[in-house]
């Protein structure tokens, strides 16, 4: 039986060996090359995870003066590229949320906005690597001649988006902010006052001719409370919602110091505690059994407990519907049966 | 054949070559002198200490302090007014007693002690928190320097800048023999890393510039350039830099105090030594605020794709295809007769009272760029009216082109019940609309939602890649 196997010939076996050798040699000098600069896997989530600290500020400037605020900005996700950017923002609603007006521009001059760091500057990208932070040290100056008037603006924190892949994409940045709510004023006293717009319960049912809400004993009773700020700085409200009842029923609600912006009003909360930590919760009293008329006032201070006072009140009356509404069905349902079993 | 061979030899020896090149790389030629970079230090406490003052006697055995809430003596360094930067369980040495905890923050003025003082104390005895803080300091050389040394230069106070109080203008270094100890890591061409040293301002070696504590570390070797080096200063459960108290009382909660500190890398001996370069960086101390600053309010904000072969939304992803963290690609998905849908998951934590929100926008519709007349995928426009950015509606029908997106709450309450995907999708606007939020409104932990995006074009779209980018934005509410 012959075997077809080819004779080896000695020029191939010469070339081959010659070139397994450049062929390794190539591999030896590109694996080098790459254990020099290929980057090390680490072990950390894809996402993209920033978060940071004072996520607000606060403050009231006198006109030729300036402060500097530390911010703390935390990359808990890939490396990447932070921009920072300062917008003016407006108040979207009700609620403390905000839409983002315009960036500030170079010639800004009410406030001037800059950097403290020796190596970080406003509007000029700096890498952070996953892990790190970087505390950037805000300087806020205001010149002599801004008028006395209250400034808000977000300081942002961006990620660039994704490179193009050659495909149809969208392409998602991630930016993180922090509030700044400035009040500038030469004398330390800008004008504070405000107004209460609406106060009321909940799902207030009214009757025609009466001017007071209609509630089942057995309901929530849950208030609406909007405030409006008709002065020159933002301001706080403190205060309580007052109950009384015909019946010697009583309550105090505490309401949430939230803060009310130039020429914007705001729905407020409760004040809730748990521990140290105090939180918004809904404006709301929720007894086992209410009975008959009630009065609530609601009693604001601006700014302070000792500031300027506004009030407003709302009566209802509460009454068993829902209890007397299944008594009477039952006693129908049981007259029914009784003069079935008549009959 | 002959001539083959020849040529895949010549290919061979013309890629080794060409790897030659590569090994320039490894060797990078080396910077002649700059200042030292990347240069910062991270405080690992940065709240001012407080040094404050009592607005009347107190007696043997009383636990209740009153404090100035003004500054009486500028010159006796008690610049902290009030109680409002302390905290319950805080540390207080009041006078010459030891310190004792501060059991309750009672009013604006008043503090109540878990004890009584031992030793009575006078009106306008100072009353003392320490904070204290590890310095993290860390810079890349610019300069190849053997057997050379980093200086860290501190700001301290300028009158008792060591005896572990804090000083008014600079940093305390604590007393003789409890200075913090120093050590350095990282770096190239470095052989050995000797022990650090820290020198009080005024001792000897650490004289100028003046009132500037000294934070030593040598080395052994060629040292290299371009290779970051870390020098911390402080152990945690050892001796740290104690931070300044106030400057003024004129501050606002978080307002920082700014200071400039110097890293310098020197040759020659301590006494007599030269600087090659220097980098002057600024490291901010800030008031603490009781209220908030128990636990400090922090918002995070996190971006993650969804895996390939997952369902979110009620809508399975295409087989294979997945998002990432940046990027939503739809690819050879886009079809004209389905919907393609992929989707990423947004999570935002924080501890500030009055929670969150979160918007999102687009830079414009989805456009190829590359194509004569940029042709675009127009947003959604669902299948019934009013579909706005705000307000979703009913899109099952492929007949209705175009680019939208929906919600689901996964944790937490984050989406509002009328934007999750059983109300349907809406399209991205140019302005920034709510995705996200706290309710009830306060802080919240993990709250968790799918961001789910369909698209599906006509028939007459033009071929290309159409891209744009959408801009999620995490604030907290005011």
């Amino acid at each position: 039986m012959k075997t077809n196997v080819k004779p080896i010939n000695t020029n191939e076996q010469i070339i081959f060996s010659k070139g397994a050798v450049l062929v390794f040699a190539h591999l030896f000098i590109l694996a080098c090359y790459l254990l020099k600069f290929a980057p090390i896997a680490k072990a950390q989530s894809l996402s993209l995870s920033l978060s940071l600290w004072p996520p607000i500020l606060e403050a009231m400037m006198i006109p030729g003066k300036s402060i500097t605020q530390a911010y703390t900005i935390t990359n808990s996700g890939l490396d990447t590229i932070i921009d920072t950017k300062i917008f003016k923002f407006e108040p979207s609603d009700e609620h403390g949320n905000i839409t983002l007006v315009e960036e500030v521009s170079a010639d800004q001059k009410c406030p001037l906005f800059s950097f403290e760091n020796a190596n970080l500057s406003l509007s000029v990208p700096f890498r952070l690597k996953s892990g790190n932070s970087e505390q950037v040290i805000l300087k806020i100056t205001i010149p002599e001649d801004c008028p006395e008037e209250d400034y808000y603006f977000t300081f942002l924190f961006s990620t660039p988006p994704a490179a193009k892949i050659g495909q149809s994409v969208a392409r998602e940045a991630g930016t993180i902010g922090a509030n700044l709510l400035l009040t500038v004023s030469k004398d330390g006293q800008p004008l504070r006052k405000g107004e209460i717009t609406e106060f009321t319960l909940n799902h207030c049912r009214k009757l025609p001719l009466f001017n007071f809400c209609l509630l089942d004993s057995l309901d929530p009773v849950e208030f609406i409370l909007k405030i409006s700020n008709t002065g020159q700085a933002f301001w706080k409200p403190f205060g309580k919602v007052k109950i009384n009842g015909l019946l010697r029923q009583s309550a105090e609600i505490e309401i949430m110091a939230e803060n009310v912006l130039t020429k914007a009003s705001r729905q407020l909360h409760g004040q809730c505690q748990e521990g140290e930590e105090i939180y918004p919760c809904p404006l709301g009293w929720q007894p086992k059994f209410l009975l008959g008329p009630y009065r609530a006032k609601a009693e604001l201070a601006i700014t302070s407990p000792q500031g300027n006072k506004i009030n407003s009140q709302v009566t209802f009356l509460a009454f068993p519907f829902k209890l007397g509404l299944a008594i009477l069905v039952a006693f129908v349902v049981l007259g029914l049966i009784k003069n079935k079993v008549r009959t | 054949m002959l001539i083959s061979r020849r040529l895949a030899k010549l290919v061979l020896i013309a890629l080794l070559a060409s790897q030659f090149f590569n090994l320039s790389l490894l060797f990078p030629k080396k910077l002649e002198s700059a200042n030292l970079i990347n240069v910062s230090d991270t405080l690992s406490n940065n709240r001012l200490s407080f040094r404050g003052q009592l607005n009347g006697a107190v007696a043997v055995g009383s636990g209740v302090i009153t404090l100035e809430e003004t500054i009486v003596d500028m010159l006796a360094e008690n610049t902290s007014t009030g109680s409002a930067a302390l905290m319950a369980n805080e540390n207080l040495k009041v006078g010459l007693n030891a310190p004792i905890a501060a059991k309750t923050i009672d009013t604006a003025s008043r503090v109540v002690l878990e004890t009584g003082l031992i030793t009575a104390a006078a009106d306008k005895d100072p009353v003392v928190a320490t904070s204290s803080a590890i310095h993290t300091v860390s810079f890349t050389p610019a300069t190849t320097l053997p057997n050379g040394a980093f200086r860290v230069l501190i700001p301290a106070g300028t009158t008792t800048a060591n005896d572990g109080l804090p000083d008014l203008n600079g940093f305390d270094i604590g007393e003789s023999g409890d200075e913090p100890p120093v050590s350095c890591l990282g770096g190239s061409g470095i052989d050995i890393w000797e022990t650090g040293t820290a020198t009080a301002s005024g001792a000897t070696g650490c004289t100028s510039p003046a009132n500037f504590h000294c934070f030593e570390c040598r080395y052994s070797g060629n040292g290299g350039s371009g290779t970051a080096i870390t020098m911390t200063i402080g152990t945690p459960a050892g001796n740290q830099l104690i931070n300044p108290s106030p400057t003024s009382m004129t501050r606002y909660p978080g307002e920082a105090d700014t200071y400039a500190y110097r890293v310098r890398h020197i040759y020659g001996t301590v006494q007599s030594y030269s600087t090659l370069d220097e980098t002057i960086g600024k490291i901010g101390v800030v008031e603490a605020v009781r209220v908030t600053a128990t636990v400090s309010p922090t918002l995070t904000f996190q971006i993650t794709g969804r895996a390939a072969d997952t369902t979110s939304c009620g809508q399975a992803t295409p087989t294979g295809i997945g998002t990432t963290y940046n990027s939503v690609p739809f690819g050879t998905t886009v079809s004209t007769s389905a919907f393609a849908n992929l989707a990423q998951q947004l999570l935002v934590s924080t501890n500030a009272a009055g929670g969150y929100t979160v918007t999102a926008s687009e830079s414009a519709q989805l456009t190829a760029w590359n194509l004569s007349g940029t042709p675009t995928i127009p947003d959604t426009t669902c299948q019934a009216t009013p579909c706005t950015t705000t307000t979703p509606q009913t899109w099952t029908s492929t007949s209705y082109k175009g680019f939208g997106y929906t919600l689901e709450d996964v944790n937490g309450d984050a989406v509002a019940d009328s934007l999750e995907y059983a109300n349907g999708y809406r399209p991205f606007g140019t302005t920034g609309v709510q995705v996200m939020r706290a309710d009830p409104a306060g802080p919240v932990d993990s709250d968790m939602a799918y961001v789910c995006y369909r698209i599906v074009v006509s028939g007459t779209q033009a071929a290309g890649d159409y891209e744009n980018y959408v801009i999620y934005i995490a604030t907290a509410t005011f």
